[in-house]
């Protein structure tokens, strides 16, 4: 009787998947070199617990490590002696980027492509998140002169009010 | 079965790392007086409001659709996914796990593209069957998210659909029929009348045109000559299908041909070349399918054939008893059989429809070198089987061959025109007839 021939399906990412798994590492290293450039001095184990999420996170971009991993790199950046560096928009840039770049990783299998168009879209809402990064850290800088303990309540009540307002405006206008 | 789909939304990992990550660092920075964290989590704070924003409202619906369901093995037609919703999409995606025989376009069988405001998302595969005979397109899973990536439809899998592959049809020449008996057609008739083909130089007769006189031969006689010519005319051709066994590994179109690629593609190929010159082509599988298809031409009737050989199952047939093999053939008719020759009754059949007065032509559909899966390793029980099998074809060989039978293998285009030219050329000759 006739045989099915079978055929070995390659399925393997292309190029464009492996820089957007790239992008993942390169945030999170980013994140944890402005940190330390800013004075954090990390445990090892910490540093190779981090490692090991990000590495986690760029191969399975839609497991719930991204959680741990962000939280952990907002830990270390706690650990500074100047937390109102500019370097923490640096170490904010990492954690948006990977954070952007392990969501357009999720939309699909491994092998599947990557459309310019998407890039260029994700690239654009990256940029605006890490202007909000941008926005509140000149609003601590502002409020700096204030005085000392009322500052974080101020700076935190103001960044919950912005982002009920944007998203009320944003339910609002669809309907 | 319908191919729409409708499925739920949920969360995507991306909406539940911001809600937890703004939460937990805002929570941690204004519990801790430490400004530098509201930094960290005013972007992550920033996508969760502006995925929850755009969380969708109604169910999706998809649709998987196949442009062609009937094409040629090597044609390719274009599977399309489409996405209805209400909702605003970012992204749709996906992907497509081929069955065999089947290639698909992009071949890594994943395919995603960015939804435009105010436009139908629509993804496409192009997917080519590569044998012959009803092929699934495939299983396909779909999944869509909103703006910002909160939220995902699917992954989700739809109903597959299948395209008839038709036998790949190959263009086919050959030499004249036998006995052709009709009123059309292009086959040279063995009496006279309006045609091409040179016949005789005989008396002229009343109705003969003008410019058909022979004026050589009249002036050296004396009375008027003309220039007769055969006339044109169709044939019945039965094609007689052996689907008894499937011998040999498949590898599609672009691969090695099984025993019934072969014949399936060969009948075809015949089929369509009488059909083409005007003759009238029968049908007749022997296999477990068992389809029957009476005499007829033109285009129709060719794609009906093509249709009844795109379903062809290898199998033993219920009426393969010499009693019950009723062909309902006119006696001039030309029967075109196509077997590998392993099946000793379909050769008995052979030999019978040949002892009727028919003209049977045998093509051997069993390639050189062809052996089933079982018979590769040459001291395995299966190898020693095999060859027994090809001993007992050689007996039939003979048997077919001593009782006057034209055997010839299948070479593609051109395969018939040396037997069927010796077949006409049997034909006008003086025979005994057997009682």
């Amino acid at each position: 009787m006739s045989t099915v021939v079978g055929e070995r399906r390659r399925i393997y990412p292309g190029i464009d998947q492996a820089l957007l798994r790239g992008a993942v590492v390169v945030g999170a290293m980013t994140s944890i070199v402005a940190a330390q450039a800013a004075g954090a001095r990390p445990k090892l184990w910490e540093d190779a617990l981090l490692t090991v999420l990000t590495l986690i996170l760029a191969l399975r971009p839609e497991s719930s490590t991204g959680v741990v991993l962000l939280v952990g790199l907002a830990y270390v950046w706690s650990t500074v002696s100047d937390p109102l560096s500019p370097l923490v928009l640096v170490a904010a840039a990492g954690m948006v980027l990977l954070h952007v770049a392990a969501l357009t990783a999720a939309q699909g299998p491994a092998a599947m492509r990557i459309e310019g168009a998407q890039v260029r879209r994700q690239a654009r809402r990256a940029t605006l998140l890490w202007l909000a990064a941008a926005t509140v850290w000149a609003l601590d800088l502002v409020a700096d002169g204030l005085p000392d303990g009322r500052l974080v309540y101020a700076t935190g009540l103001t960044l919950l009010l912005a982002i009920a307002a944007v998203a009320t405006w944003m339910v609002s206008s669809r309907r | 079965m319908d191919p729409t789909v409708t499925g739920s939304w949920q969360p995507t990992a991306a909406l539940v790392r911001s809600v937890v990550t703004a939460s937990t660092v805002l929570l941690a920075g204004v519990a801790l007086g430490r400004p530098e964290l509201l930094v960290l989590a005013a972007p992550f704070g920033l996508a969760a409001a502006l995925s929850a924003a755009h969380a969708p409202r109604s169910q999706l619906r998809t649709t998987l659709r196949v442009a062609h369901r009937w094409l040629h093995e090597g044609q390719s037609t274009r599977l399309e996914v489409a996405f209805e919703s209400s909702d605003d999409l970012d992204q749709v995606t996906a992907t497509l796990s081929p069955p065999a025989y089947v290639a698909v376009q992009p071949v890594s069988g994943a395919c995603s593209a960015p939804v435009q405001p105010d436009e139908e998302a629509t993804l496409g595969f192009t997917v080519s069957p590569r044998r012959w005979g009803e092929r699934s397109t495939g299983s396909v899973v779909v999944a869509a998210t909103t703006p910002w990536g909160g939220f995902r439809w699917g992954p989700q899998r739809l109903p597959e659909t299948n395209v008839i592959a038709l036998p790949e049809n190959r263009a086919f020449r050959s030499g004249e029929t036998p006995h052709p008996d009709g009123l059309i057609g292009q086959n040279r008739s063995r009496r006279g009348g309006h045609g091409s083909e040179f016949f005789a130089i005989r008396p002229f007769q009343p109705g003969d045109p003008l410019r058909r006189v022979n004026w050589r031969t009249t002036l050296r006689t004396g009375e008027l000559h003309s220039v007769g010519t055969s006339a044109q005319e169709d044939s019945a051709v039965l094609i007689l299908l052996d689907a008894v066994t499937d011998v040999g590994a498949s590898g599609g179109l672009d691969g090695s041909a099984s025993s019934l690629d072969v014949t399936v593609r060969a009948a075809s190929a015949l089929a369509g070349h009488h059909i083409r010159v005007g003759d009238r082509v029968a049908l007749r599988v022997l296999g477990r399918s068992g389809q029957v298809l009476g005499p007829g031409s033109g285009l129709r009737h060719q794609r009906r054939l093509e249709e009844l050989l795109a379903q062809v199952r290898p199998g033993w047939p219920e009426a393969l008893s010499l009693t019950r093999l009723r062909l309902r053939i006119g006696a001039r008719s030309v029967v075109v059989v196509l077997t590998p020759l392993l099946t000793p009754d379909i050769t008995t059949a052979m030999v019978t429809l040949a002892r009727r007065g028919l003209d049977v032509v045998c093509i051997d559909t069993l390639v050189a070198g062809t052996m089933p899966d079982t018979a590769r390793d040459p001291r395995s029980p299966g190898a020693l089987a095999w060859r027994l099998r090809l001993l007992e074809r050689e007996i039939q060989l003979t048997e077919v061959a001593r009782r006057g039978i034209p055997v010839t293998p299948w070479r593609g285009p051109g395969s018939l025109d040396d037997v069927l030219r010796r077949l006409a050329q049997r034909s006008r000759m003086p025979r005994e007839v057997p009682r």
